[in-house]
């Protein structure tokens, strides 16, 4: 149960160092002490809920170099580290371990001020220092989610609580990609030369709102409880525990937590209860069908890939796997609904089998020996193994390659098994999902920031230069109509080259009791997410 | 050979004395037999397929309605039968086979070939069989044959230690020193004396693993270590109890009810029937 659960949940941080356009909202700007949108009752922001319950998993431990590359073990990490910048609902750079900041008028030398006071939670004091070891320590250790460092060449600290950045190159949009700096203490990781395995407490303190108390591998379990030395706003929860859950549904009926993601098939519970709140998001986490050129050179074809786009019918999928609750896949690779850059003139291969079965004659794949099953004129079929983990996902796309005459041959593992073998490539078709639904740059031969992750793999075997040219002339674009006239023509190649399909984006429904909390995030549909916890 | 025969026969017969029970339980075996046999013919619609829309409840068209992606369910029960037959029968063929040849060999040879294979069997007693049998499946991978062997691994001690105190017992009977005395070779009373005289009790055991069989491969698919879309009986209920609420909506009322249904009725038959052979094979129990 909680395998499936677990699946649909992002890695919200790093599309912040990659698209800050579509960069969520984790902290509300720091000062004033407004409660949340979505706050329900006034006055909520100063009262403090005791203890909230969260459906557990084991999602590593929760330091910036021992969790898991996935969404929820980078929350976790995320609400006990403090990055350097952050942003706000809007997607717009704000302070957070650095308040104040100033860039040289050759835009080649950035000066950050420090927050003062700010303490580690093990009582040490936070200085300058702290920051420009972060930096040299990830240089040479890349923790799970990397900031991109490639502009910069040099840091230093001026004083106790000022530090400064100097760049080899102008870049447009350097602060936002401080926005996944992660500080971590200098005087517990200095002498540590294997991070990926420290897991002892010392690995867990940061100058973040949340203080780990409990771990649990075996059982999935994590305890927070508030810090009271932070240097932002005061906490609204007391302490967040994560318990092992094996029927969702029963154990928030039973209180045992305090919310869940639901189906459109039991919404009418909760529906019209006052007892209940339900909240529902368009996300952008997407499932995307992959193909691996290299291991099949055929894919490489686009008009193949094309005509599988045709016989893939994404509103059915939708309708079968999701309930309804999702959106049909865009070629284009951006939200139809939620990305203002969308651009609706792209191809949208509408589920056609004749275009399909055209497109494959066309490349003179034909069913000679009457198997069902089409091959080329050397006798090869359109056979390929279906990488999944959601086993009625990819039945469905198999049902519907079946129909143009392709066979996919289903293997379904577990999710961490999955994403290693899409990591190293060993696979010929993959469906993987993430919420990094959005993301471009996985498509283009620029050079890999930091570690691999097993949410964004390179796309294997695809190559197109004025994609390449294009993605990264948007990432330094500073006019937004250009940027966006960037934006529709990368779409349009996309859309035209298809080097992923994205099957839908799900729609997030999430239910909780407003007594017991309403403090939830209008922003993040992520029930982890710090944003639902700290202003 | 001949002798075998006619014990099956005679086991045969003994089926006129059954239970009403029993018979009960016979013709469901059969019912399902004969389902499995012409699954593609009785069900109406495309078990792989799907074939009206998702969660239809039974009715008109789809007498047992259908699943989350709109596929015939009876259908898919009919063609479960298979694989739970194969699978069953298969394990069960296989480890009375083998442990039947185990047991003969041990009881007659003695001595320290006897001592290895008991402390195997022992040994193999003592192993928790299911845990081992999720690692040996998630290690050769998901296919019909390959859980077919991971069973049959672990249901071969049981006919062996019996056929053994078998043949101990039989090997002192005079008539089988008497043969001995006269130059019968090891093959000869084997084929003559041995398995005539333990193939009774070899049936019983057969379609006791049988049982076993049907609902391991259930518990396997169930977790996921069968062919991830084959149509098991135990790989439907797995689809229907990963469905998110099912218990909150009525889909359970067919989606998982049918399968669950027909997993027990096979199953109790199985246990029915073998009981009743039991009680007849050896009456002293």
């Amino acid at each position: 149960m909680y395998r499936k659960r677990g699946l649909p949940i992002v890695l919200a941080l790093v599309i912040f160092t990659t698209l800050f356009v579509f960069g969520c909202g984790m902290e509300q700007s720091s000062g004033e002490a407004e409660p949340a949108p979505g706050n329900g009752a006034a006055g909520q922001a100063v009262e403090q809920a005791e203890v909230i319950r969260l459906s557990g998993g084991d999602w590593g431990y929760p330091s910036p170099y021992a969790h898991y590359p996935r969404g929820p073990g980078s929350r976790k990490m995320r609400l006990i580290f403090d990055t350097l910048l952050t942003s706000d609902s809007e997607g717009n750079t704000v302070p957070m371990l650095a308040c104040d900041w100033e860039a040289g008028a050759d835009g080649l030398t950035y000066t950050f001020k420090l927050q003062p006071g700010v303490k580690w939670q093990d009582g040490r004091p936070f200085t300058a220092e702290d920051v420009v070891f972060s930096y040299e320590y990830q240089q040479q250790y890349p923790p799970v989610n990397i900031a991109d460092f490639s502009a910069v060449s040099r840091v230093e600290a001026l004083d106790e609580q000022t530090v400064l950045m100097e760049l080899q190159e102008t870049e447009p949009f350097f602060l936002d990609k401080m926005r996944s700096f992660t500080i971590i203490p200098k005087h517990i990781w200095e002498g540590v030369t294997d991070p990926y395995s420290l897991t002892t407490p010392e690995a867990a303190v940061g100058t973040g709102p949340y203080i780990l108390t409990d771990f649990s591998k075996e059982h999935g379990i994590y305890g927070f409880v508030a810090n009271d030395h932070f240097w932002g706003n005061k906490p609204r929860v007391k302490e967040i525990q994560f318990v092992p859950v094996s029927e969702a549904i029963l154990s928030f009926e039973q209180g045992e937590v305090d919310r869940i993601g639901v189906t459109p098939d039991i919404l009418s519970r909760y529906e019209n209860d006052p007892e209940y709140r339900v909240m529902q998001y368009v996300t952008s986490w997407a499932n995307r069908l992959y193909f691996n050129m290299n291991k099949r050179p055929e894919l490489a074809d686009k008009v193949l890939r094309q005509a599988m786009a045709y016989a893939i019918d994404r509103q059915e999928l939708v309708d079968l796997v999701e309930r309804g609750a999702a959106v049909p896949g865009n070629p284009g690779v951006l939200h139809p609904i939620s990305n203002e850059l969308y651009n609706p003139a792209v191809p949208a291969y509408n589920h056609n089998l004749q275009q399909a079965e055209e497109l494959l004659d066309s490349l003179g794949y034909k069913d000679t020996d009457g198997d069902g099953v089409r091959e080329n004129s050397r006798g090869e079929k359109l056979k390929y193994q279906l990488l999944a983990t959601d086993a009625r996902l990819a039945e469905v796309v198999q049902m519907h390659l079946a129909k143009i005459g392709i066979e996919a041959i289903v293997q379904v593992t577990d999710t961490m098994t999955r994403d290693a073998r899409f990591k190293e490539g060993d696979f010929e078709l993959c469906i993987n999902g993430s919420g990094n639904g959005e993301d471009i740059e996985e498509v283009t031969g620029g050079k890999e920031k930091g570690r691999a992750t097993s949410t964004t793999g390179k796309t294997i075997g695809y190559q197109n230069p004025e994609l390449d040219r294009l993605y990264f002339a948007q990432d330094k674009e500073t006019d937004p109509e250009k940027h966006r006239e960037m934006m529709a023509e990368l779409q349009q190649i996309l859309a035209e080259d298809l080097p992923k399909l994205v099957l839908y984006y799900t729609n997030s429904i999430s239910v909780h009791r407003p007594a017991v909390y309403d403090g939830w995030s209008e922003d993040t549909y992520h029930s982890d997410s710090r944003a639902n916890f700290v202003d | 050979m001949a002798g075998t025969y006619a014990s099956l026969q005679k086991l045969l017969k003994k089926c006129r004395e059954f239970s009403l029970l029993g018979k009960i339980s016979l013709l469901i075996i059969l019912l399902i037999f004969l389902a499995a046999v012409w699954a593609p013919y009785i069900s109406l619609h495309s078990h792989k397929i799907s074939s009206g829309p998702a969660l239809l409840p039974p009715g008109k068209g789809h007498p047992l309605g259908t699943d989350d992606l709109g596929i015939d369910l009876w259908a898919q029960l009919c063609h479960g039968a298979r694989i739970s037959l194969i699978v069953g029968f298969g394990t069960a063929f296989l480890a009375a086979l083998g442990g039947g040849l185990v047991g003969i060999i041990a009881g007659y040879a003695g001595g320290w070939v006897d001592k290895v294979i008991m402390r195997l069997i022992d040994i193999m007693i003592v192993l928790p069989d299911f845990p081992l049998m999720i690692v040996l499946a998630a290690f050769l991978g998901p296919s019909v044959l390959n859980i077919i062997i991971v069973l049959a691994l672990f249901s071969w001690v049981f006919p062996a230690r019996i056929v053994r105190a078998q043949i101990l017992m039989l090997k002192e009977h005079s008539f089988i020193k008497a043969a001995e005395t006269y130059g019968a070779g090891a093959w000869y009373l084997l084929w003559k004396h041995f398995l005539p005289a333990v193939f009774p009790l070899m049936a019983v055991n057969m379609i006791r693993q049988t049982g076993r069989a049907i609902v391991s491969e259930a518990g396997l698919s169930f977790l996921g270590l069968g062919d991830p879309t084959s149509k098991s009986w135990g790989l439907i209920i797995n689809h229907a109890t990963s469905f998110r609420g099912i218990y909150f909506t009525e889909f359970w009322k067919w989606w998982l009810l049918y399968p669950w249904l027909a997993l027990t009725l096979i199953v109790l038959s199985l246990a029915f029937i073998s009981r009743e052979l039991e009680r007849i094979v050896n009456p002293r129990l």
